[in-house]
């Protein structure tokens, strides 16, 4: 049984509704305590407040800057190294040893050294950020490498190219819609990071934001400041995604001619 | 749901690479030793307060954790109380969390209004940086286990719902017709036939989860505690012990490492079967 | 007389493997001549085109181009391979997919514009520069890999397999292109193929390889008029008579190579 799309939005929209209808019913009758939960119309009151606050956008702009730059920073390292990895063989199987027991150390893990040694400002959210981000666009780009097809590079080497050219002109093309969706992956995890950092005591950003209304006992903000880390998260996918898509419209998952 | 259908064709192109295991270690470890080395040589050379040798923190970590009598299987006092009820918490809060995931996804597909109502929440929990819920476990449930339990539940749910909901929803129609004539009754084709046609993308939804969990049990720890490991690192770290701060870092890392491993222990033994059709499929 | 490719005692063995894979390989090819290359599956064609063309180095004998030996690829040489879909680039549209070899050239843009729309056209794909190869059929899709090949104007034009993957009748309309290509540009040919028809009627000169460890197990002249067509070149006796005995050359062949097994 499948639904139209004008049904899927229907009951989504139902589905919000209940949602919220749920939260205003159970404060409003008591059975969750109100400093536990919002009603629904004070959190939606304390959103509106909040995404128009000065306090709000600042922080907004304090926690972009800092995952941008972190995901920068994670594809200045992880492309390249990717690239040369996914290039030699016996180069990603050296590596892998050092890439597999790295790789599952979560990054929040090392804020304490982080705090330590960089301070709980703008640099150690980058720097923790940008480690966890260089996972996804490295392994994703070593894997476009690696699988770009042989008969191109082929190809590239009866034009009499050199490695070098065939790397620019070919396998990065070539291996661009894997980075890419690395990449967006990295972006996605250099946000979760930066806002874990702040809730955890870095400076500025939303998650800051949250910490103190949390700390100030004010549920409505508390979860305001949730409902807009959500709503912010929702729209860097959407964002990335239709970058990916106006980028990698030749790349077989987005073709819209068929063969 | 592309990135774990790659993910899914990925780790299948891994299996069929795979080597005699002494191989593997034989080409592997020689650049782990050597980033050890490397650590050592640069802290002693240059000897930073932030950065100390490795095999200083190996000493402390070992004192801090693992100075137990052998009747405590060499595991120290310090680890039984502060380490392993977080442990227990994050075992806890994963199972449950992936027991509703696979419940809620499960009714996601098959209740197709159900699940259009519940989309913009999964969409919201996909996206939103999870860590976020954590005021918000705290309100509900205060700073003690139960809060932890929840918050790590509440995160580890959502790329458990989104693998089920999809791995039912895109199970091959002729396996599951062929076996509904074999007369089963519903619970067994669901557990026998559906499930197991869908362990794919759950298995891929849980591996997101894991890491999701160990994330998100590290924040609990790190925000405002008053026992666990992250009140030894957070104490140690505000009274500059750099080897004490290392050393419960390690012991997060290591938590990291052994929870990764282990799930890719148990997704081969359960996904053995994967491997043989998808190859000759090719 | 002159030879553009000299194929000398030329030797190809993979690493490790247990014998090789060329034996002895040894002729020639004129300037202006079109030459099929047939043989059975597993005869090493393909490798032998990749060490004509410089891609894959023998490991005995040489090869010369224009009397020079050579050890890499030259712009001497353009190649045709035998999967479009997988020797295109799909992020490129034809015209620049055709315009990306000569950009490493030093040519002026005028002159890549030039030279990109001349081999386009010569091709029949005028109109469809802007088209991705994924939205073009397979039979145009070798005929932009075709024009690539023209475009960076080599002496030698190697096709291995090109018409393998497309169907009846866009293999024969292939087949007249490459024939018109090469009497209106004297470029030399040298087609790799397993389709008996095919190798009567485009060659001057069929090469037959033996099995491995492969030499030149039988050279066939070609003396059908010229030019030639689809219909009536086939329908002659002389066309059928040499269809047959290639045909049982390669099936002596065969029988042969059973029995040493």
């Amino acid at each position: 049984m499948e639904l139209s799309f004008r049904e899927r939005m229907l009951w989504g929209v139902v589905g919000i509704l209940a949602l919220l209808a749920t939260m205003q019913i159970v404060v409003a009758t008591g059975l969750v305590s109100s400093r536990a939960m919002p009603t629904a119309t004070d959190m939606l009151l304390a959103f509106a407040n909040l995404v128009v606050s000065q306090t709000f956008l600042f922080a907004l702009a304090a926690t972009l800057l800092a995952s941008m730059l972190a995901f920068l920073l994670s594809s200045l390292v992880g492309i390249p190294l990717g690239v040369v990895l996914g290039t030699s063989p016996t180069a990603e199987k050296v590596a892998s040893g050092l890439i597999e027991t790295l790789r599952p150390i979560p990054a929040i893990a090392l804020m304490p050294i982080a705090i330590l040694s960089l301070g709980i400002g703008l640099e150690m959210k980058v720097a923790l950020a940008a480690l966890a981000a260089l996972w996804p666009v490295m392994i994703s780009t070593i894997a476009g490498v690696r699988d770009t097809d042989s008969m191109m590079v082929r190809a590239g080497r009866s034009f009499t190219w050199g490695s070098l050219t065939i790397m620019r002109k070919i396998q990065l093309p070539a291996a661009l819609p894997f980075i890419i969706s690395g990449a967006r992956q990295s972006v996605s995890l250099a946000l979760v990071i930066v806002v874990t950092l702040e809730l955890l005591g870095a400076r500025e950003g939303i998650g800051d934001v949250i910490r103190q209304y949390s700390a100030a006992g004010r549920v409505d903000y508390v979860f305001a400041g949730v409902l807009a880390t959500g709503l912010l998260g929702l729209g860097l996918h959407a964002v990335l995604g239709w970058v990916e898509r106006r980028l990698m419209h030749w790349a077989p998952q987005y073709r819209k001619a068929a063969k | 749901m592309t990135t774990q259908t790659q993910l899914i064709a990925t780790q299948a192109k891994q299996k069929k690479k795979r080597s005699s295991p002494l191989g593997k270690v034989a080409i592997r470890l020689p650049a782990l030793v050597i980033a050890i080395l490397l650590w050592q040589l640069a802290a002693t050379a240059f000897s930073t307060p932030f950065f100390p040798p490795f095999f200083s923190i190996v000493a402390r970590f070992q004192e801090d954790w693992l100075s137990g009598p052998a009747t405590q299987l060499f595991l120290s006092d310090a680890f039984y109380t502060n380490a392993l009820p977080t442990i227990g918490r994050l075992a806890i809060g994963w199972i449950l969390g992936a027991l509703l995931g696979v419940t809620i996804g499960s009714l996601i597909a098959y209740l197709p209004r159900l699940g259009a109502a519940l989309e913009p929440l999964v969409r919201f929990g996909m996206s939103l940086p999870t860590p976020a819920l954590l005021p918000l476990a705290i309100a509900f449930f205060g700073l003690d286990a139960g809060g932890k339990i929840f918050f790590i539940a509440l995160g580890a749910i959502w790329p458990v719902i989104v693998g089920t909901a999809a791995g039912l929803r895109g199970a091959d129609p002729v396996a599951v017709s062929s076996a509904r004539s074999l007369n089963l009754s519903p619970a067994t084709l669901f557990l026998r036939v559906r499930i197991p046609l869908a362990s794919p993308q759950i298995m891929a939804g849980l591996r997101v989860s894991v890491n999701a969990a160990v994330l998100l049990i590290i924040v609990a720890e790190l925000y405002a505690t008053t026992t666990g490991i992250g009140f030894m690192i957070v104490s140690a770290q505000r009274n500059f012990d750099v080897l004490g701060t290392w050393s419960g870092v390690f012991l997060l890392a290591l938590l990291g490492i052994v929870c990764n491993g282990l799930f890719v222990l148990v997704e081969r033994r359960v996904m053995r079967w994967q491997i043989i059709p998808r190859e000759a499929q090719k | 007389m002159n030879y553009v490719i000299e194929v000398q005692h030329l030797a190809f063995r993979y690493p490790n493997a247990p014998q090789d894979t060329l034996g002895d390989i040894d002729f020639a090819v004129r300037q202006g001549e079109f030459v099929s290359v047939v043989g059975p599956s597993g005869a090493g064609k393909t490798t032998l085109l990749n060490c004509i063309s410089g891609l894959t180095r023998p490991t005995g004998g040489a090869v010369l181009v224009e009397g020079e030996a050579i050890t890499a690829p030259s712009s001497k040489i353009g190649i045709v391979f035998q999967d479009y879909s997988r020797s295109l680039f799909p992020w490129l549209t034809a015209e620049k997919n055709v315009a990306l070899p000569l950009r490493s050239r030093g040519l002026g843009a005028e002159e890549i514009a030039a030279r990109v729309a001349e081999a386009l056209a010569s091709v029949g794909l005028a109109g469809q520069e802007k088209k991705y190869p994924w939205e073009m059929s397979g039979g145009m899709q070798q005929r932009v890999a075709i024009a690539r090949a023209l475009a960076l104007e080599p002496h030698v034009l190697i096709m291995d397999e090109p018409m393998a993957s497309v169907d009846a009748q866009t293999r024969s309309d292939l087949e007249d292109l490459v024939l018109k290509i090469w009497a209106e540009r004297g470029v030399t040919v040298i087609l790799v193929t397993h389709d008996i028809d095919e190798a009567v009627y485009m060659s001057d000169r069929i090469v037959i390889l033996s099995t491995p460890p492969t030499a030149v197990y039988h050279t066939m002249e070609i003396d059908l008029s010229r030019p030639r067509h689809q219909l009536q070149t086939k329908d002659t006796a002389e066309f059928g008579h040499l269809r047959a005995r290639l045909f049982t050359e390669i099936r002596e062949l065969r029988e042969r190579s059973a029995l040493n097994a």
